[in-house]
């Protein structure tokens, strides 16, 4: 399965700048780090599978801006094309025409989005048979010089990923059920969660940064597009919170070890606080996932897996981790999963 | 100033109504003509080759789109909304009340050859049709509807500026209403469905004459 969206970091990684304007002192771009130089990203590029034969393509895709200064997108390029064109469709008095564009402006932190029945890219002359899935290379051309390369994949109109027919989150719950509170404790539970948290994992295991669960979720994600996966993790954010395990033993010493580990951390050990930045997060909104009500195993395995280097997609888990003794994931692990889910809006499940 | 119990029942439908008028109205772009008018008589060729007459609307509603082939933006987006407006459609009306969908096809040498991909793409019961010039204009004004056939630019474009709305055609080969543009399925549905039950209902084949 071919995934169905760009990735973000990989396109501005693989954005190349032409030496000798702002970069000039950058040796050349294998120093991909600076990725936030490129300035421009660009998000779910597309091009509508065309009836065979058809000698006009569309492309589609959402430019975002994040420099301060305005960029201007002069035109675009790509080797499966004779030519490439920006365009624009317009309804006026109900009749409806097409006219070339000589530049679209990407105003300082701003987007534009090339959509149907608006701005689009015209790929002329396909120099190959378009393919389902297929990823077609296209260089964006900028007033400054640089280029952005985008990688956009070939999918039908009628994408079950699109508009009104989004059921991705059917998918799933298959695993994680409808309600976000899966049976199985290798599924963590979705229901209340963070959803820019649970966009981030999709798109980590999709794009291969996570990758600690056997496979599993690379499969599954590959699938889903950057707007479906917004609107899955919203719905699943939305659901009531998970009840905390009722099951395990709470107020003995390993649970109090947890509680405390929690609230307070272990200074001597170097260990911070949990809830500084998840949960009822002592610095507001929580800046990591809630950790409450999770099953206990899951929790275990993941705290595990980033001591042990297995789970990597965070800056600050992989540090801490390494500072806590098997006991001590086991007692976290404890706590957490019988601890009552309290969001920030005060609202706590039963 | 007191009003009477009535007057405030009274006023909190005609708010809500115009709520749910709007509502409806901002997501819709439906236009119900007044006075059903027949399409004009026209011979065009379906995208198999065979003939196709005005005649060959009667007995079943269609829906009328204007484009051309190498329309790669606004004609694709029409057509797919409309296979999806047909889908949720089939849920609210007889199978035998369901549109066709005709794509007419207004630059003849260009669209014939690549016809039948084009539409069949979006369903494989679309229709496409296109033929003499003079037809295809015959075939517009029935539907209301213009096309006009820019030169190629430079670098050989072809353009053509055309009508956006569909045209809904009755089993009486006659034009009743207009869909805009952007065809949300759901509303577009529900409109063709209340429109196609009202027709469906009323005793006299002249509809709300």
């Amino acid at each position: 399965m071919t995934g169905r969206c760009l990735d973000l970091l990989r396109c501005s990684a693989i954005a190349s700048m032409l030496a000798g304007v702002a970069f000039g002192s950058v040796p050349g771009p294998e120093l991909d780090v600076s990725w936030a130089g490129a300035s421009l990203d660009v998000e779910s590029a597309w091009i509508p599978l065309a009836p065979v034969g058809l000698k006009v393509h569309v492309g589609y895709m959402t430019i975002v801006n994040r420099a301060a200064t305005d960029k201007h997108v002069l035109g675009a390029d790509s080797p499966d094309y004779e030519r490439v064109e920006l365009h624009r469709s317009t309804i006026k008095d109900g009749v409806t025409s097409m006219e070339a564009v000589e530049e679209v402006r990407v105003p300082p932190h701003g987007r534009v989005e090339f959509a149907p029945t608006g701005l689009h890219f015209m790929l002329l002359g396909p120099k190959r048979p378009q393919a389902l899935g297929a990823r077609v290379p296209i260089v964006l051309l900028l007033s400054s010089g640089e280029k952005v390369d985008v990688s956009a994949i070939v999918r039908r109109r009628d994408d079950p990923a699109q508009g009104a027919h989004s059921h991705h989150w059917h998918i799933c719950a298959t695993c994680h059920s409808l309600d976000g509170i899966s049976a199985m404790a290798r599924f963590p539970k979705l229901a209340g969660q963070r959803a820019a948290y649970i966009e981030k994992q999709v798109r980590d295991f999709r794009d291969g940064r996570r990758n600690n669960d056997g496979g599993q979720m690379e499969a599954s994600a590959s699938d889903i597009a950057d707007a479906d996966l917004a609107r899955t993790a919203a719905y699943f954010a939305s659901l009531p919170p998970p009840p905390p395990d009722g099951t395990l033993q709470t107020n003995g010493p390993e649970w109090r070890r947890g509680a405390a580990l929690y609230q307070e951390g272990d200074e001597a050990a170097g260990i911070p606080p949990c809830n500084r930045c998840h949960d009822d997060a002592t610095s507001g909104q929580p800046q990591g996932p809630y950790l409450s009500s999770q099953h206990a195993s899951y929790l275990a395995k993941q705290l595990r897996d980033w001591r042990t280097g297995i789970r990597t997609n965070s800056g600050d888990m992989p540090k801490i981790a390494a500072k806590l003794s098997d006991q001590d994931i086991d007692a976290l692990a404890t706590f957490l999963a019988s601890y009552p889910r309290v969001h920030a809006n005060g609202t706590a499940a039963q | 100033m007191k009003r009477s119990r009535a007057q405030i029942v009274l006023l909190a439908i005609v708010a809500a109504a115009v709520v749910v008028a709007s509502a409806a109205m901002a997501r819709v772009n439906g236009t119900i003509f007044d006075r059903p008018e027949p399409v004009r008589a026209f011979t065009l060729d379906d995208h198999g080759g065979k003939p196709f007459t005005a005649e060959q609307l009667k007995g079943r509603w269609s829906l009328i789109l204007t484009g051309f082939t190498s329309c790669p933006d606004v004609c694709p987006f029409t057509l797919a909304n409309l296979e999806q407006v047909v889908a949720e459609l089939g849920l609210l009306v007889r199978p035998d009340r369901l549109p066709a969908v005709i794509f007419l096809a207004v630059y003849p040498d260009r669209d014939r050859p690549n016809l039948k991909e084009y539409v069949t793409q979006f369903h494989p019961d679309f229709i496409g049709l296109t033929g003499a010039l003079d037809q295809i204009e015959n075939a517009l004004k029935g539907i209301d509807a213009v096309a006009v056939r820019l030169k190629p630019d430079a670098r050989g474009n072809y353009q053509v500026n055309h009508t956006a709305a569909a045209a809904v055609i009755d089993p009486q080969a006659r034009l009743v209403a207009k869909i805009n543009p952007p065809f949300e399925p759901a509303p577009t549905a529900q409109f063709l469905a209340d429109l196609i039950r009202r027709y469906g209902n009323a005793r006299s084949p002249e509809g709300g004459r």
